[in-house]
This record gives C-alpha cells, sequence and structure tokens, in this order.
C-alpha cells in the first residue's frame, strides 16, 4: 500500500490527471505524485502525440519552425478535446483544432496544407463501399458513355499553389539544410488558386495529379453526375462546359477526352458499371 | 457469467504485436513464424486501402487477437459504445476470440492517447467493474484486463495487486498478465515480482505478454517495447508458466524494429520456454507417478 488514505475523491483525481497532462505549467501538482514523476508522464504523452501527428503532417510540420511545431503540440494537448478513438484519424482532430481553437501564427497558406495533409490520409484508408471496375476503351467510346469514377478520387481547391512544394521538395525526408528555403518558399507563397485530383490507383498507392481550372470544372462536374439518377456522357458535360465559360467546343473536347483517356489509365473514371457483372460496352479493347 | 459468442477459437504458442513494418516478414516464407497476431482495433478498424487488403491477407494465414488502447477503462468520461459496437463487429468479421484491454485511463474530458494509472481504492473497483461488466455483455466475451506499467502512485487505499484482483474477481474477467510491466512496477514501486505473479489466479490468466523496457535510472523502467527483452524478465516468464502453466505469449516490439532475424530469435526463446515448462511439468507429473 503506498498512501493510507480514506477520502479520495477519485473522479476529481483523474481529472487533475488529466489536466496536469494537458497543461502542466498551469497545473503542475497531482496529488501523490512528484514533479519528477508528474514530468515522466508529461513527457511520454506528449512525445505519443508529437510522434502520431509528425506522421500524419510531415509537410506541414516543415513549413513551421520546430519551436512552433512543438507550441501546436502544447496547445492542441492542451485545449482540444479529442473524441475519436482511432489513431488514423488524429489528423483530423488536428485539423479541427487548427481551424476553431487554435491561437497560433502560422503561415497563411497552413490550413491548406493541413487540408491536403488530411485528405491524403483520407484517401489512404478510404473504405470502399462499391466496386471500382476499370475499362479500357477508345476515347470516342468514354467520351459517348456514361462515366464511373473511382470512390477514392476526389478533386480539391485551395487558394495558394501548394502543390509547387511536392515538385520542389522531397516532402516525405526533408533534409534539415533544406528546412529554411522550405519555410521561405511556404511564407512567400502569393494568393493563386491551385486545383489538385487526389485518388487512389489500384495497388492501393495514394496519387496526385495537378488539375487546371478547366479540368477541375470537368471533374467536378463528372463527379456530380456519376451514379445519378440521371445518365450524362462526358460529351455532354464538355459542351455544358464550353457553353458556361464561353470557350471554343472544339477545343475543350480535345482537352477533355485527353483528360478521360489518362484518368481512364490511373483508374480514376471507367466506362464499366460497378453494379453489373460484365462489362460488354461496343468499342471496348 | 458465461459468455460465449459462438465464435470461440483458442490461440496457442507464441504471438506478435502486429506493427505495419513487420507485414512484409509475415507474408514471405520464414524459419519461425508467430502462431497468432495480436492488433490494436483502434489502428485497424474501418481503414480501407493496403491496410484492409494487408488484414486479409493475414487473417487468412494467422489466428488474429485484439489489444485495445483506447477504451479507457477507468474513466470518468462515458463508456465508448459506438467503439464497442466496430469492435463487436471486426471481431465477428474476423473470428477474433480475444479483446483484450489495460486497466488504467486515458484521459478525461477527451482522449490523451496514453496510459495512465488509477487510484487503487474501493471506489475505483467499483467503477471500473461496472464499465468492464457492460464491455462484456456487450461484446458477449470475457474481457481480458492488462497489468499496467506504471511510474507513479495515486493516493490507494490498497496495493496494486489486491486491486488487481478485486477488478478481477467482481467483474469475473480474464487476465492479461503483462510480465515486462510486473518487472518495470516491482522495480518503480519495490515490490517482489514473483510475489505479485504467484497471487494471480492461474485459471483466470487467458495469455501473456513480453516486452523490453528502458532503463531511465536504477529506479525508474519505462515500458517503451523499444528493446530486447531483458534477462530478468525472460527469468519471470519461465517463472509465471510454473506457476500458471504454458499460456500464449505475445511479444510486444513497437519502437527501434530490428532486423527479422533477431525478433525471430526472441519468438524462438518464447517457444523453448514454452517448452521447458511442459517438459518440466512433464517430467515432475512423470516423478510423482513412478
Amino acid at each position: 500500500m503506498v498512501h493510507a488514505v480514506s477520502d479520495v475523491d477519485d473522479v476529481r483525481h483523474l481529472h487533475d490527471i488529466a489536466r496536469s497532462m494537458r497543461d502542466p505549467e498551469q497545473f503542475p501538482h497531482v496529488k501523490g505524485w512528484s514533479a519528477e514523476q508528474v514530468g515522466v508522464y508529461r513527457e511520454l504523452v506528449f512525445n505519443n502525440i508529437e510522434s502520431l501527428l509528425s506522421n500524419c503532417f510531415p509537410l506541414f510540420k516543415a513549413s513551421i519552425s520546430e519551436k512552433i511545431w512543438s507550441n501546436v503540440i502544447e496547445q492542441f494537448i492542451a485545449y482540444h478535446k479529442s473524441k475519436t478513438p482511432y489513431y488514423f484519424q488524429l489528423a483530423t482532430e488536428l485539423q479541427d483544432f487548427l481551424n476553431h481553437e487554435a491561437s497560433i501564427s502560422l503561415p497563411r497558406c497552413a490550413q491548406s496544407l493541413v487540408d491536403l495533409e488530411c485528405q491524403l490520409i483520407l484517401c489512404a484508408h478510404f473504405q470502399n463501399t462499391k466496386l471500382f471496375r476499370s475499362s479500357n476503351v477508345t476515347t470516342e467510346v468514354l467520351i459517348n458513355n456514361e462515366i464511373y469514377l473511382n470512390e477514392t478520387a476526389w478533386s480539391l481547391g485551395y487558394d495558394y499553389p501548394i502543390d509547387s512544394l511536392f515538385n520542389t521538395f522531397p516532402i516525405n525526408g526533408l533534409p534539415p539544410h533544406q528546412k529554411n528555403e522550405f519555410i521561405e518558399t511556404v511564407n512567400s507563397m502569393p494568393l493563386k488558386p491551385c486545383f489538385i485530383l487526389v485518388y487512389r490507383n489500384q495497388h492501393h498507392e495514394v496519387r496526385q495529379l495537378k488539375l487546371n481550372t478547366l479540368s477541375y470544372y470537368f471533374f467536378t462536374l463528372l463527379s456530380d453526375y456519376s451514379g445519378s439518377a440521371e445518365a450524362v456522357t462526358p460529351r455532354h458535360i464538355i459542351c455544358q462546359l464550353a457553353q458556361t465559360l464561353n470557350l471554343s467546343l472544339e477545343k475543350v473536347m480535345t482537352s477533355g477526352a485527353e483528360l478521360l483517356q489518362q484518368w481512364q489509365r490511373e483508374c480514376i473514371v471507367s466506362v464499366c458499371n460497378p453494379h453489373q457483372r460484365s462489362c460488354l460496352l461496343h468499342g471496348m479493347d | 457469467m458465461v459468455y460465449d459468442n459462438g465464435t470461440t477459437k483458442n490461440v496457442s504458442g507464441v504471438g506478435l504485436g502486429l506493427r505495419r513494418p513487420l507485414i512484409d516478414y509475415l507474408n514471405a516464407p520464414q524459419i519461425m513464424t508467430p502462431q497468432f497476431l495480436e492488433l490494436a482495433p483502434e489502428n485497424w478498424i474501418g481503414l480501407g486501402g493496403q491496410s484492409e487488403a494487408d488484414l486479409h491477407r493475414l487473417a487468412e494465414s494467422y489466428p488474429i487477437i485484439l489489444h485495445g488502447l483506447s477504451l479507457s477503462l477507468g474513466s470518468p468520461d462515458p463508456l465508448d459504445r459506438r467503439l464497442l459496437s466496430a469492435i463487436k463487429h471486426f471481431m465477428s468479421a474476423y473470428t477474433i476470440p480475444i479483446y483484450s484491454e489495460h486497466l488504467s485511463f486515458s484521459g478525461a474530458n477527451g482522449h490523451l492517447y496514453d496510459l495512465l494509472p488509477l487510484p487503487f481504492t474501493q471506489t475505483m473497483v467499483k467503477q471500473v467493474v461496472g464499465r468492464i461488466n457492460a464491455v462484456q455483455e456487450l461484446l458477449n466475451v470475457p474481457l481480458a484486463i492488462e497489468n499496467i506499467a506504471s511510474y507513479a502512485q495515486s493516493p490507494s487505499d490498497m496495493t496494486e495487486i489486491d486491486f488487481f484482483m478485486s477488478v478481477v474477481e467482481k467483474s469475473g474477467c480474464e487476465i492479461l498478465l503483462d510480465v515486462n510491466n510486473v518487472y518495470v512496477n516491482s522495480i518503480n514501486h519495490q515490490f517482489d515480482a514473483r510475489k505479485y505473479i504467484s497471487a494471480l489466479p492461474s485459471n483466470r490468466i487467458r495469455y501473456m505478454h513480453i516486452a523490453g523496457h528502458y532503463k531511465e535510472s536504477e529506479s525508474l523502467l519505462i515500458d517503451t517495447h523499444g528493446t530486447a527483452v531483458c534477462h530478468e524478465v525472460w527469468d519471470l516468464l519461465a517463472f509465471s508458466y510454473a506457476c500458471h502453466g504454458v499460456k500464449p505469449t505475445v511479444l510486444e516490439r513497437d519502437f527501434n524494429l530490428p532486423v527479422w532475424d533477431e525478433l525471430s530469435r526472441e519468438l524462438i526463446s518464447i517457444a523453448e520456454h514454452q517448452e521447458d515448462a511442459i517438459n518440466s511439468l512433464m517430467n515432475a507429473n512423470g516423478a510423482r507417478s513412478e
């Protein structure tokens, strides 16, 4: 027996421990624990959460100094009441905290970076509800038939050109000597729309494709119509786009056809109806 | 109360705590592979993609058991029944016979994602037993509770072993005996590890854990699962088998993962300890019958 006590309020004590783990500066004491013991537990809690979030946000972490990153984790632990028992959802908890509770000065594009990294995690872990069956058909067939989208493909739009970071820096292993250059690039990022298609391929690899404004709207419309009661072909959508944006139908049709072929190769779109057993379309290769 | 979900499937021998970097080894032919795998449901439930594909493949080759992290048995927060429903569904989908959790809490007013120690009091026994009963009723299987490693003790009115035993007796739950944690706590809180292990009821021990720890100082060990198992803990495993018979035993290695050969040697060592314990028991029985 460690301590002879008779009237310990256990529930209050558990809250005291949790409070001290969250904010050891404001709540440094836990009844019956030495300062060293509080320190050991606090370090374990901090390191565990820091390590989990580091793995989720290599890009966001690299975009700020070590000191600010530590501050983000400290505030997250102190103020955010995480509800999820699932570790892979911790990324979403941090995003929620940064969007609604944090009072930390971050780069202007931080929200975009955090969102993109959350989307990459969601895409990797998304549990399919529909079967996706790839197709290999001619452009003519693609354009003129109803299109089905891979559930694990979605388009994202941001205010900053964060896609450029992936081309310039080795995001998953930024060498220390590039850290300052990376932070500078992130901080000087101009306000300019950026569109990205995030998808998971047949080998479960998460990939990204840069989209321009036209391809973003094209994909968004395809996505809106995919699986809807109204059977709409890409040709119909392309005509609609050209008319709305007042562009040459011929040019939009050419670009749209090229995109569809690329997306078919990447298993992002298919002419095969996931609800039918075979994919017997005229023109199927 | 007897719980049976109709899918009871026993595991035996040597198990390994599943970590994603180990998956390739587990799918390849090896001289020594574990006989079953233990995984944290919170790291696998609801995941599609590569994780789901890996899990399907592993489940075809290995029996799987669950070792939870987030149920927070002692927490003042409400019991997470949605998590339990998901666990029930998961157990049914993969025909999983065992679900274990830690006798600890992992937060109040939200998760802190770590295992925090409970005060050893009658009030706490009552609180935890109520929650364990709710878990067992919902899952219709006995929960196995693990003795955690701790680095501080809160104001208490009983010892750790008395607290642990009270919870087991009053809830009818099973025990996951973590041999390394007994050793770590025996140093951190200065008690006799063998006495602790001897006090446990053999018939309630469902399985065991063994792992490595970090020596922070002469009087402080941290349960890291990041190093090889030390000889004191191997001795304690042998003692546990001698006391309670051979139980399925899981090697936990979560950090500083070594090459497979090194892990393999530890799996083989568990198997050898199990074989030695069985031989000793048979020799003793043989000697008695002569």
